[in-house]
């Protein structure tokens, strides 16, 4: 498994556009107090000389007289976290994305492609640096906290050799355990259990009792080193298919026209969806979602596309303004789609294209592939 | 002809605050207005209004306003009754009482409340002119037997037409919703906010066509221009016309059990028997007052409202609920209130006015304030509603209008915003009122602002007085109507606010809660025998309170404990009980302004004159300040020959937020009366600008003389028995400063402070002798409570702990309150090395082999002592932060908060360096209080605390600029400064 990690990421791709910010302390304004301007993300040289996030920036070029003042690019930001999806997919296709420049992906059983897995590696780190002029480190290890952990080291791949990962992990302080929870953390450190090592030995059962029984084995495993987690996919499976609105400025339910986008969405692949969710999210990131029945699935797209819409209307019933929308499709109705396909059903699929065009011609009516048909 | 005016108390629906409508109704050409909200709430506010309007003419000195002359309110409502719309206009008393009856069962049926007796199920109410707004409503009362109109709109004429062919009666009065399309748009916020929708969700209850005409135009259309409609609407108004609601005369219940007794001889004989047993030989001034004031409320016909307090409150004693009671506001003036137990500061003694509490013009019931221990008050006001039947009493309701900041809160979320940008717009209108102008800077806000100003000032919700509380002689709804209180069981509140209620007739008994009577309580239950017989007169003339106080260690002590009383105290350098009462009235917002004018003088340094003997004769103990409301009342009377009561309406109006709009008419008006008895023009000048600037909140003297003596008993305890005051103040919570600056204040009276103990603690703090202090469990967050309790019933029952194993053997404890306690030191007992993580281990069976955890520093109980009790033991905060952090040489104690001031300070000392003011220490804040400026901008005072000692400090706009955040109260600050004198005392100034 390897961790990559892409430090300073935004920083990294400002320097990338403007050569002239290398070797400099930077910083991105707070978009948040624009009636007095401070700082958001500093970078190390920054860091170095003494600003912290939050600093006024009369105050901030007081002290670092060379410092820059970026203005902050979200949304290139997070497109740039998509490229690196899009990156790691060439070289295997099980991963996950973590943090703005962190990423966890499984290299186990690329070696008849790549080679031994250090130098594809090493390898992915260079092509980075060449493609995108990003540099990463890297944390190879058969556990995903061991690598996780190891890819904090600068400037360089570290690896922890399959039987180390305990004996690397040990003196590691607890807190860089990713995702432990503050409650636990400090109950751990007012039983003087500071590092990984002190954890390692602590049976199973006391460990239950300090934390819960779901957790525990999941949490011993991960100080030990003993974490094996399936990773999922990093690109979508075949014939599903995910397409997300990010609403700038945020809108309330109402203002967004999602019917017809949803239409277009419905129109991008020929075949009816097999399987459709709405999700969204407020401005406050609260999660929501809805789940098409099968017969909203069997209705015709301009229907279905308005049935979205209202469903959209009735869940989003918090009095707050919406951020995101995504689709999320499975496509090919009727049928699980499986791994060797069935002469008939290549036979069948062949007409989706068809299918396809008198469903753009006859946009209100139902037009269903041919094993619908046959059931109904 | 009549409107029907919906007013902002139709809550979700009306535009038109009572001004606003008063003046549309007016500016339509109508002369009779009824008020036609849902319930009856909006009344006494447009009555108030319109009385306002006349009272403003004859403070000017002007004729009556034509234009308002004649213009009546009537009273009527709107409810809903099987799923149809009605009105209600009573025509009688009778009427009315039903009205409130169908009102008040509908509310306590739609919300969950006390069940009341009598009530009924909600009827619709007889001896009322009823209004059916359909003709199916008209339909289904007219088969109920209830006598009804047809209430006509253009908009439906058909259904007028109908009615009137079938010889039903149709009235037409005009309803005043909205004029203009804000005025729509406005009601479709309003509603937006009352269902807690989004705006573009919303869509208005109101048409565009219902939008209010000229009465002219309005008779001319059908169905008004029909003849029989126009003369059946003329008729209702005739009926109405005639009632007069009961307003004004004051509606005393009798005491239980004194139904048919002569209530003034009883009240004659109790005051007797009273004034023999407390004073030891009444001399002529007390009997004459006693007569002088029971000869009052003889002629008031108030002697049953104090009967009835006594009876409340013995009631409660005989029940065993509240032990320690303080009379205090207006009522303690009286020598009957003291007679009777009712208060407990000699009026006569003690100089107070009577008439601040009742004269002969008094329109307005005066109301006695009575405070009970802060966890008493809940019973005690229960204990009323048994006594006297849920049917006779309510608590009284507050009105809360939209302010800037909510009007702009309830706008930004009917339009969807969320929180974050809330919090942000927050930042921006904290600390000044108005703030709606700075926040415009965002564009993005525009109409939320717009809209938001135009919100400012409507009606917002019912909330419920902190412990006003009024008895009615019969049932609560032949007075007024009444509800179940939001989020308060079993209590049910009126509709009417405060002012309503008084201005009925109904008088308030404010039953309110106070934390240093528990204190007291508390202290005296522990120190027993210890006590003086007569506690309040002891504390008084004990030379040590009285140091205590003039040196303004008073931290703790009740009402005097804040840094600007203390440092008031420390100028002054008196601590009798005289001064004592000045300073607590001096110390309120409206009185502060001269404070330094009253140091001078009374420091004598400088010479007061008075520009005119009646100064002298009127304000000398407070050497020519404005001190108490009395003082207002004096200057009037004096000077501009105003009745008590009139002086009274200018008092209250100091006190109220329109104060500023009504202020120039009482000016006009004193000025007149000034000039009519020759008053010299420099004289008028300077006692009105006193008055003008007396505004916000203040006190009377006998409530500052109560709180005196409650503030002297408190004192007295701290003097004498410092441990169990402290013990006792920590555990009732709620003071002015957090815990661990009660400790610091402790350990500076030598006290020892012993950490939590599994053995030797309870759940409250407790005094260990005279000198030590033990923490409570109480005080242990992060334990759980019912465990906690049950280990303290363990050791009650079975003895001590032996040992930490046989301790979780006995008590059972989760992991979660075992590691509470722990880490705030219970176990500690068990581990003189003070190493907390191997105790932490016994509760999970001890440590496991292979695991080596790492012990417990001084710092590290430090930390955990934080973190689960908000104090520390062994070291302070501001000591731990210094070593850890670095920097910080001095310390607090050398910004000069020592009494001895000229000594070197401490760290000065060591480093033999001596004559540098500019400091830098780490320290705790302990207290805040943020000011503006005059420029709107905002500073603080701050109170810092370290091992050494605290000190009073001032940020001042620049110092909060460059920090970019306000000091708030626990942050550990590393604070650089200098030491300035003013006025004697030392003050430090963030830099």
């Amino acid at each position: 498994m390897l961790a990559m990690w892409v430090p300073e990421l935004p920083f990294q791709l400002a320097c990338g556009r403007d050569g002239a910010l290398r070797d400099r302390p930077l910083a991105f304004l707070n978009p948040e107090s624009p009636r007095s301007p401070s700082l958001w993300f500093v970078n190390r040289l920054g860091r170095a000389e003494g600003l912290v996030p939050g600093l006024p920036m009369d105050q901030a070029l007081r002290m670092a007289p060379g410092l820059r003042v970026l203005d902050p690019a979200p949304q290139i930001w997070w497109e740039a976290q998509g490229s690196l999806g899009d990156f790691l997919q060439h070289w295997t296709p099980q991963g996950q994305l973590l943090r703005l420049g962190e990423a966890l992906v499984e290299l186990q059983g690329t070696q008849r492609i790549f080679g031994p897995l250090v130098d594809t590696a090493e390898r992915m780190r260079r092509e980075l640096a060449v493609r995108h002029g990003w540099a990463s480190h890297g944390g190879l290890s058969q556990s995903a906290t061991a690598a996780q952990i190891a890819a904090h080291v600068e400037h360089c791949l570290e690896t922890v050799e399959e039987g180390a990962e305990a004996t690397f992990l040990a003196p590691q302080p607890l807190r860089r355990l990713p995702d432990l929870a503050p409650r636990l953390r400090e109950r751990f450190h007012r039983l003087g259990l500071r590092a990984f090592g002190d954890l390692q030995p602590v049976p199973l059962p006391m460990l239950v009792e300090l934390t819960n029984p779901k957790l525990a084995p999941d949490l011993r495993a991960r100080v030990r080193g003993e974490d094996r987690p399936k990773l999922p996919l990093l690109a979508e499976r075949p014939g599903h298919a995910r397409h997300g609105w990010r609403l700038q400025p945020p809108r309330l339910p109402e203002e967004v026209a999602l019917a017809a986008r949803c239409l277009d969405w419905l129109w991008s692949d020929p075949r009816h969806p097999r399987r459709l969710a709405l999700h969204w999210w407020d401005v406050d990131g609260e999660p929501h979602g809805w789940r098409a029945t099968p017969e909203d699935l069997t209705a015709p797209p301009l229907v279905l596309a308005r049935r979205i819409q209202q469903a959209f209307l009735a869940g989003a019933t918090r009095r707050l303004l919406v951020r995101e929308v995504e689709l999320r499709l499975a496509w090919g109705l009727g049928r699980e789609r499986a791994l060797f396909e069935d002469p008939r059903n290549q036979k069948l699929e062949r007409l989706e294209p068809t299918l396809a065009r008198l469903r753009r011609r006859f946009p209100d009516r139902s037009v269903l592939p041919g094993w619908m048909g046959q059931g109904a | 002809m009549f409107a029907l005016g919906i007013s902002d108390f139709s809550v979700g629906e009306g535009v038109y605050p009572a001004a606003q409508l008063l003046r549309v109704a007016r500016g339509l050409g109508y002369r009779d207005l009824v008020c036609w909200d849902r319930g009856v709430a909006g009344y006494p506010k447009l009555r108030d209004t319109l009385e306002w309007i006349h009272k403003a003419r004859e403070l000017e000195g002007l004729p009556p306003d034509p234009q308002w002359t004649d213009f009546r309110i009537h009273l009527g409502c709107r409810f809903s009754w099987r799923g149809h719309g009605y009105g209600a206009l009573p025509f009688s008393d009778a009427g009315y009482a039903a009205l409130n009856r169908l009102l008040s069962a509908q509310a306590h049926d739609a919300a969950p409340g006390p069940d009341i007796p009598g009530l009924g199920a909600p009827e619709p109410p007889q001896n009322c002119v009823l209004l059916a707004e359909d003709l199916s409503g008209l339909d289904v009362l007219l088969r109920e037997g209830f006598y009804a109109a047809l209430l006509a709109h253009p908009r439906r004429v058909q259904e007028a037409r109908k009615a009137l062919a079938a010889g039903l009666p149709v009235v037409a009065p005009q309803v005043l919703r909205f004029r203009t399309a804000e005025g729509l748009e406005m009601h479709r916020l309003k509603r937006a906010i009352a269902q807690q929708s989004t705006l573009i969700r919303t869509e208005a209850l109101w048409d565009v066509a219902e939008a209010s005409v000229p009465r002219a135009e309005w008779e001319v259309r059908f169905p008004f221009a029909e003849p029989a409609v126009q003369k059946a609407t003329a008729a209702v108004l005739e009926r109405i016309g005639d009632w007069r609601i009961h307003w004004g005369g004051w509606v005393l219940p009798r005491p239980l059990g004194q139904e048919e007794a002569d209530l003034d001889a009883l009240l004659r004989e109790r005051v007797r028997a009273g004034v023999a047993a407390k004073f030891e030989h009444p001399e002529g001034e007390v009997l004459a007052r006693m007569e002088r004031e029971l000869e009052l409320i003889s002629q008031m016909n108030f002697a049953r409202y104090f009967l009835l307090v006594q009876d409340i409150v013995q009631a409660l004693t005989h029940k065993g609920l509240p032990n320690r009671i303080c009379g205090r506001g207006s009522g303690a003036a009286s020598l009957v209130s003291y007679a009777l137990d009712l208060s407990n500061v000699d009026p006569v003694d003690t100089n107070l006015m009577f008439e601040r509490f009742l004269t002969k013009e008094r329109k307005d019931p005066p109301d006695m304030d009575i405070d009970f221990a802060w966890d008493e008050r809940d019973a005690v006001i229960q204990a009323v509603f048994e006594r006297y039947g849920r049917h006779r009493v309510a608590m009284v309701a507050n009105h809360a209008f939209f302010k800037p900041k909510g009007a702009l809160r309830a706008v930004a979320q009917a339009h969807g915003r969320p929180d974050s940008e809330l919090k942000q717009l927050a930042r921006y209108v904290r600390g000044w009122e108005g703030g709606l102008a700075r926040a415009s800077e965002n564009p993005a806000w525009d109409v939320i602002l717009r809209q938001a100003a135009a919100l400012e000032g409507h009606f917002h919700q019912f909330s419920v007085h902190p412990g006003g509380t009024i008895v009615t002689p019969g049932p609560m709804w032949e007075h007024a109507a009444f509800q179940p209180a939001p989020a308060k069981e079993k209590v049910s509140t009126t509709t009417w606010d405060k002012d309503g209620v008084e201005n009925y007739g109904l008088v308030k008994i404010d039953l309110l809660g106070n934390r240093s009577l528990a204190v007291i309580r508390d202290a005296y239950a522990v120190l027993g025998d210890r006590v003086a017989t007569d506690p309040g007169t002891h504390s008084r003339k004990d030379p040590d309170t009285q140091a205590l106080l003039a040196r303004g260690d008073s931290i703790g002590v009740f009402y005097v404990e804040s840094p600007a009383t203390r440092q008031l105290q420390q100028r002054v350098k008196k601590g009798d009980f005289e001064t004592l009462v000045i300073h607590s009235s001096l110390i309120r917002p409206a009185a502060y302004r001269w404070v330094d004018r009253y140091v001078k003088r009374s420091r004598g340094e400088e010479v007061w004159e008075p520009s005119d003997p009646v100064f002298n004769e009127l304000l000398s103990e407070s050497y020519g300040v404005l001190v108490y409301q009395e003082d207002v009342i004096k200057v009037c009377v004096a000077l501009a020959g105003w009745s008590h009561y009139e002086a009274d309406l200018l008092r209250k109006l100091l006190g109220k937020p329109d104060c500023e709009k009504k202020l120039p008419y009482f000016e006009a008006r004193f000025r007149r009366g000034c000039a009519a008895r020759g008053v010299r023009q420099a004289t008028v000048d300077e006692s009105w600008d006193m008055i003008r600037t007396f505004q916000g909140y203040s006190f009377c003297k006998p409530h500052s003389a109560s709180y005196a003596q409650v503030s002297f008993e408190s004192a007295w305890i701290k003097a004498h028995h410092p441990a169990v005051f402290f013990a006792s103040v920590i555990t009732n919570q709620g003071g002015y400063y957090p815990a661990i600056a009660y400790l610091g204040d402790a350990r500076r009276h030598r006290l020892v402070v012993r950490g939590p103990d599994a053995n030797a603690s309870a759940w409250a703090f407790t005094a260990e002798g005279e000198q030590a202090l033990r923490v409570g469990l109480m005080q242990v967050q992060g334990a759980i409570q019912k465990e906690i309790h049950e280990l303290l019933e363990e050791r009650e029952r079975h003895g001590p702990f032996d040992t930490l194993d046989e301790l979780l053997g006995r008590a059972k404890l989760s992991v979660t309150t075992a590691e509470a306690l722990c880490a705030a030191g219970a176990f500690d007992r068990w581990a003189p090395d003070g190493d907390r993580t191997r105790l932490m281990w016994a509760r999970l069976g001890g440590v496991p082999p292979g695991v080596r955890p790492r012990p417990t520093d001084p710092f590290d109980r430090a930390d955990l002592e934080m973190e689960t009790m908000d104090l520390t033991l062994e070291m302070h905060p501001a000591a731990l932060a210094r070593v850890r952090k670095g920097g910080g040489p001095d310390r607090v104690a050398d910004a000069g908060y020592s009494t001895n001031l000229d000594a070197a300070p401490r760290s000065e000392a060591k480093r033999g360096t001596s004559g540098r003011n500019h400091l830098r220490f780490w320290a705790l804040v302990v207290a805040d209080k943020e000011v503006a400026t005059e420029k709107g901008e905002r500073m603080q005072f701050v109170t810092f605390e370290d091992e050494t000692g605290l000190c009073e400090a001032v940020a001042f706009p620049d110092a909060i600029r460059r920090r970019q955040r306000p000091f708030r109260v626990g942050e550990i600050v590393s604070i650089s400064g200098k030491t300035t004198l003013q006025d004697g005392l030392a003050v430090f100034e963030v830099a």
